[in-house]
């Protein structure tokens, strides 16, 4: 009985983690607070401009990765730090926390994409 | 006073529109560029190895999967190219793809992949 509780409460607390690790509410909250959908679009695959990229069903941890890069060129790291120089995305992606990045990735895995992995 | 503050938001927001209206002209592909996704049939070689196994990863600084591009739209395939190539982006293994890609490839291989919806 004692190891059943203790397996209960550790499956409890490894659910309560993974809530914590992402929030897809929050995701869409803070993609809508930062003006993602401004170029990207709500449903984040209608962009604005075809040079836009399709967000919505894209890796989580790709899209945390591109946002990461983004700040990391924005804050004058050096290219061997993997960096992304762009006016736009810099200037979008430097108020975000690792919170916000995490979240706003999570949810846009979930939405409806035409984006596949093909050949 | 009021009338002021508002004359300046009205402003401001002309002037992000301005902005943006002038990022997005910047951005858009050459139109002599024209891509021919059945062209690119024979240039995917150098994509597939990652981009066309489910599940491949790479490692640095953070560990993802890399990014699914069929379905992509073609002038933003384009653009993250050229960023590449110009060193924009830094990844050492798609800066020596992008280098070696034409105009022209670049191009082929952007409506191909976007073809793939």
């Amino acid at each position: 009985m004692k190891k059943l509780t203790l397996a209960l409460l550790g499956s409890a607390m490894f659910v309560a983690g993974a809530a914590q690790a992402a929030d897809v509410v929050a995701g869409k909250a803070a993609y809508e607070k930062f003006n993602c959908a401004s170029c990207h679009g709500a449903d984040a695959k209608t962009s604005l401009m075809p040079a836009y990229p399709i967000l919505a069903g894209q890796h989580a941890d790709y899209l945390e990765h591109a946002l990461k890069a983004y700040q990391r060129g924005q804050a004058g790291a050096p290219a061997t730090a993997n960096i992304r120089k762009n006016a736009i995305m810099g200037g979008m992606s430097a108020p975000l926390s690792g919170e916000d990045i995490k979240n706003i990735s999570a949810w846009l895995t979930t939405l409806p994409s035409p984006l596949a992995i093909r050949k | 006073m009021k009338l002021r503050t508002n004359f300046k938001r009205t402003l401001s927001a002309l002037a992000v529109t301005a902005t943006c209206a002038f990022m997005g002209s910047a951005h858009a592909a050459d139109p002599a560029t024209v891509g021919d996704a059945k062209a690119a049939v024979n240039k995917v070689s150098m994509c597939i190895g990652c981009h066309g196994i489910e599940g491949y990863k790479a490692s640095f600084p953070e560990v993802y999967h890399v990014p699914k591009i069929a379905g992509q739209n073609a002038q933003y395939i384009v653009a993250a190219l050229k960023e590449y190539a110009s060193g924009a982006r830094s990844f050492p293994s798609m800066e020596a793809i992008a280098k070696s890609l034409s105009e022209q490839d670049m191009a082929d291989l952007a409506a191909y992949y976007a073809s793939l919806k």
